[in-house]
């Protein structure tokens, strides 16, 4: 918990005419407009430093306005835990700050990612297959678990650094908990701005490609180091069942990202759950002719596919039962 | 000429996925691939929609081959369990991912060959 109020790290802040700027949050849509004191004031909220000893030029009944103000529109944060969904919390762990080197760093890197996750992984597979008969296979649970872990942290890394290569807003860096069991981590990176469709796509695709290129090196170590061939081959295996379970169109999944970009909506899944349960939008689509229903169907599928994310957690849930 | 005439193309792909997994063949499987391009690109009903019907083609176009994937999978040992339900959500679970990477790998070639295409909008 703050002592303080501290002003939300999500908020986009833009100059609307003279003295006015606009303030929206990136996750809610709110927006309010504001002026450059009233703005100076809230940057200072840093959940550590009384709002009532801030030096500005704001009177005290001024100070208590905005501070209400900014709490009905819920800019404000009184805790390092915020909630999502329903049984889904995230805790920021890293407000990442663009700097030019970092930029450069970043481009460089998702550029290199992009040329090599492919030939890494085809070249660890052949090269683990041919090793496979000198292979000594132990370790597996420590696999499991350097294999969870770097590929967690190296997903988000990927899109952290696609995020800074195409200019994207990062917010912030953190982990978060699903549904009350799944722990997880995240990036919060805005990618509306960019106007590229595949720059879009490559941000969220670079967690995945992350994980592919992991696996292809786990892969390739482990066909060098035999003796270590469980560790590596469960490190590979972790990782491509991660990219794999990302790619998946569960709402909030990578893959459901980057679908909702090749069609060119917003939430492609949440669109279609809108669509099942609204006759007249169906009407609406269906009026426009034969890809109305064509894309009717889509939604169709797409929401027949989230029965997936119960049986993923079904099986999550019953192989540790399984176990005892 | 036929592929002109439109819809019923559509059924070329998922006509060659039966055929090249009723009789194992690499090659018809293939061809199979590409297939989804050529169709989609020729039948005058996909036109400017190529991403919608590429989608649905897949879905339904693939089913044989996924099929064949998981009986591989199955003699493999990756599906069985004792517990049925337990078969039964790692099949949903498989039968997802494959679905899914499917898709989007259709789709990113689709969008790169078919740049602009219309959205459909709610009026």
């Amino acid at each position: 918990m703050y002592k303080y109020p501290r002003i939300s790290n999500t908020l986009k802040i833009k100059k609307y005419g003279e003295e006015e700027f606009l303030v929206s949050d990136f996750l809610s849509d709110e927006e309010v407009y504001m002026s450059h004191d009233a703005i100076d004031f809230a940057k200072k909220l840093d959940g550590h430093t009384n709002p009532f000893r801030i030096r500005c030029n704001l009177s005290m009944e001024e100070k208590e306005e905005l501070l209400e103000i900014l709490d009905e529109h819920e800019f404000l944060m009184y805790s390092k835990v915020t909630k999502g969904g329903p049984g889904t919390f995230y805790r920021a762990l890293w407000y990442p700050k663009s700097t030019i080197g970092l930029r450069i760093f970043s481009s460089v890197f998702n550029l290199l990612l992009m040329l090599s996750w492919l030939p890494m992984l085809i070249l660890g597979i052949s090269l683990f297959a041919k090793n496979i008969i000198r292979m000594e296979f132990n370790g597996f649970v420590f696999g499991f678990v350097i294999g969870l872990i770097l590929g967690t942290a190296l997903h988000e890394l990927g899109h952290l650094f696609a995020g800074f290569a195409y200019n994207a807003p990062v917010y912030e860096v953190g982990v978060m908990l699903m549904r009350f069991v799944i722990p997880g981590a995240y990036v919060m990176a805005d990618t509306d701005n960019i106007k590229n469709r595949n720059s879009r796509i490559q941000i969220d695709a670079a967690g995945i490609e992350m994980n592919l290129l992991l696996a292809g090196v786990s892969l390739l170590l482990g066909s060098h180091f035999v003796r270590f061939g469980g560790m590596f081959m469960m490190i590979a295996i972790m990782n491509i069942l991660f990219a794999t379970l990302n790619l998946t169109f569960i709402e909030g999944l990578d893959g459901s990202n980057i679908l909702s970009n090749l069609f060119g909506e917003e939430n492609i899944v949440r669109y279609a759950k809108s669509l099942m349960f609204n006759k007249n939008k169906r009407k609406k689509l269906t009026a426009q002719g034969i890809h109305g229903y064509a894309f009717v169907v889509i939604c169709y599928i797409l929401v027949l596919f989230q029965i997936a994310y119960p049986a993923i957690l079904a099986v999550n849930i019953l192989e540790v039962i399984a176990c005892f | 000429m036929f592929l002109k005439k439109g819809i019923w193309s559509l059924l070329i792909p998922v006509a060659l996925s039966v055929i090249g997994v009723l009789l194992r063949s690499v090659p018809i499987i293939v061809i199979f691939f590409f297939s989804h391009f050529f169709v989609v690109g020729l039948a005058p009903a996909c036109k400017k929609h190529e991403s919608i019907w590429m989608f649905l083609l897949v879905f339904f176009s693939f089913i044989p081959v996924n099929v064949l994937i998981m009986i591989i999978m199955d003699k493999l040992g990756m599906l069985l369990h004792p517990m049925f339900i337990l078969s039964l959500c790692r099949c949903i679970f498989y039968y997802a991912m494959l679905f899914s990477v499917e898709e989007i790998v259709m789709g990113v070639i689709t969008r790169a060959i078919w740049k602009k295409q219309y959205k459909l909008r709610l009026k």
